[in-house]
């Protein structure tokens, strides 16, 4: 009785999750999507996703991997403690809000702004300003994942390698990565999933260029809810496949 | 070797000998090896003279036994140690996780000696290994330490007598609270600091001494016919008792002192005629009492 209550349970559970994502697949139409796809300026919105995306998540990936691991490994208990509840907030600032204060931070006649120009950088409305929105977005999702990832690791595995000879390099390259890589794949998925659904700060420093999110929201205002709805499918297309493959990845990996 | 204040660490140990840590669990042996080592420093320091087997080893989990093994040694070594360990070529194809206690606490060890660097700190290293395996990797690192290379040296710590007492040519005793030695083993077994460690050792009585003092009574400082050379004999009666069922110990009632002593043993040994006294040969003398177990104290 208890299993099949428990499977009974877990399709509930899963239609309703699943709800708002099989109603977007249903309404959409191939005639739809077919004359969007003719539309050079969604073609273009799909490209700066991928780009910027792209970008964003090596950016991430490549500072927040030794990021975690300097965090699980090289402070206390205490103080990782504190750190935790201090990057909790970065996580929870309303996308909105992160937005206005790039903005404000970015603008072309603040000191940042103005640098940035004499770099030849086009601080705001600019790949760059879409880049730095996309990172600030999906680095805490990154960092706190793969951290909790290294800090799930007993740390002996590593020092009795290291107490027998093997440099810090050799040890994470040997023992750690291949043990945390699964978690840090499961970090990665969650932050392209954050850069790819990016709208909240791009529609405020990055409204051009202009990113699939954000293309959205102009498609409802334009064109109305049929067209959102179809450029939508499009962005979970792109959103999800990267998520679902790492973590089947990851499901493969552990059963080696 | 090159660094004159981590030199000075392993001071007073010499080298080409094995040095026995010994003390009940949770006496500080872990933390005390730890510090010697460095390992408790922020940052950890890793002595590179320095190869440490923890109590509680974690092998890599994605590696099987041989990939790690060379990782960190030679082939040589690896052919020189495996079969000594009794770790067959089928089980160094093993990962980790296939193998029983046993057989994972030999691959740590492999592990950590075919590094082959000249101080081996040994934590617990044989407590999931069976008797018959232990006391031949035992005899072997006491080879090699003493004959092969006298030059290098040994610290093994254990909460086993039995694993110290004949290969061990120095003993460290820790217990909560007190620490003292290296001192020759021969030395510390005559002489248990505590009543603790004399339990440890494996006294099971004192008898008082008529000079002040007591004398501590070892089974196997017993005999029970007549031996000429220096000792005491004891009058009293035998006891066969059973304490379960396979189980039985012996009892033995002296009149004077009014005392029992109680061991393990086969009371068939003895046949039909009890003695009516033993002799115990030699005994340590001690200025404490050992006091009676629990059990002894139940009538």
């Amino acid at each position: 009785m208890s299993r099949q209550f428990a499977r009974g349970f877990a399709l509930a559970l899963i239609l309703l999750l699943l709800l708002p994502t099989l109603i977007l697949v249903a309404e959409t139409r191939f005639g739809t999507l077919s004359v969007l796809w003719h539309q050079a300026s969604n073609r273009g919105a799909l490209v700066t996703t991928l780009v910027s995306g792209a970008v964003s998540l090596g950016l991430i990936v490549a500072l927040g991997t030794p990021a975690a691991w300097i965090l699980a490994r090289l402070l206390s208990d205490s103080s990782q403690g504190w750190i935790g509840a201090l990057l909790a907030i970065p996580l929870l600032l309303p996308p909105l809000v992160l937005g206005l204060v790039l903005a404000f931070l970015l603008g072309p006649t603040t000191p940042v702004g103005s640098f940035l120009g004499h770099l030849g950088i086009t601080p705001t409305q600019s790949l760059f300003s879409l880049i730095v929105a996309e990172v600030y977005e999906g680095f805490p999702y990154f960092l706190l994942t793969a951290w909790a990832a290294f800090r799930s690791m007993p740390i002996a595995y590593e020092e009795e390698a290291r107490v027998l000879g093997k440099s810090l390099i050799d040890v994470f390259r040997h023992v750690t990565w291949p043990m945390a890589r699964s978690g840090v794949i499961v970090a990665a998925a969650m932050a392209w999933a954050r850069i790819t659904g990016a709208f909240g700060a791009p529609i405020v420093v990055a409204y051009h260029p202009t990113g699939l999110p954000v293309a959205i929201w102009i498609a409802l205002e334009s064109y109305g809810l049929p067209s959102a709805l179809a450029l939508s499918t499009i962005l979970l297309v792109v959103g999800l496949p990267v998520p679902i493959w790492l973590n089947w990845r990851r499901r493969h990996d552990r059963s080696h | 070797m090159t660094d004159p204040i981590r030199l000075s660490r392993w001071s007073e140990f010499s080298p080409g000998m094995i040095h026995g840590v010994f003390g009940p669990s949770g006496a500080g042996k872990t933390t005390w090896l730890r510090h010697i080592i460095g390992l408790d420093q922020v940052p950890a320091q890793y002595p590179k003279e320095v190869a440490f087997l923890s109590q509680n080893p974690h092998l890599i989990p994605h590696d099987t036994i041989r990939q790690q093994v060379l990782w960190f040694g030679d082939p040589e070594s690896l052919l020189r140690w495996a079969p000594i360990l009794d770790l067959s070529e089928t089980l160094l194809d093993r990962y980790p996780g296939e193998l029983s206690g046993g057989q994972y606490q030999r691959a740590a060890l492999l592990r950590v000696l075919v590094t082959e660097r000249p101080i081996l700190v040994l934590d617990e290293p044989l407590s999931q290994i069976e008797d018959s395996r232990r006391f031949t990797i035992l005899e072997t690192l006491r080879t090699y330490i003493t004959t092969v290379h006298p030059d290098r040296l040994i610290i093994l710590s254990s909460h086993h007598w039995d694993d110290l007492w004949l290969v061990s040519d120095t003993l460290s005793l820790r217990e909560p609270g007190f620490r003292s030695g290296p001192h020759p083993t021969a030395t510390v077994y005559r002489n248990p600091p505590t009543p603790g460690f004399a339990r440890l050792f494996g006294y099971v009585a004192s008898i008082p001494c008529p000079q002040g003092g007591y004398w501590l009574v070892h089974p196997m400082s017993l005999t029970l016919e007549s031996h000429h050379g220096p000792g005491i004999t004891l009058q009293g009666t035998f006891q066969a008792a059973r304490v379960g069922a396979s189980v039985r110990q012996w009892v033995f009632h002296c009149e004077e002192p009014h005392i029992r002593l109680r061991w393990p043993g086969l009371p068939a040994l003895i046949g039909t005629s009890l003695p009516n006294h033993i002799r115990l040969v030699d005994p340590p003398w001690v200025p404490y009492r050992l006091p009676p177990t629990q059990e002894e104290e139940t009538p």
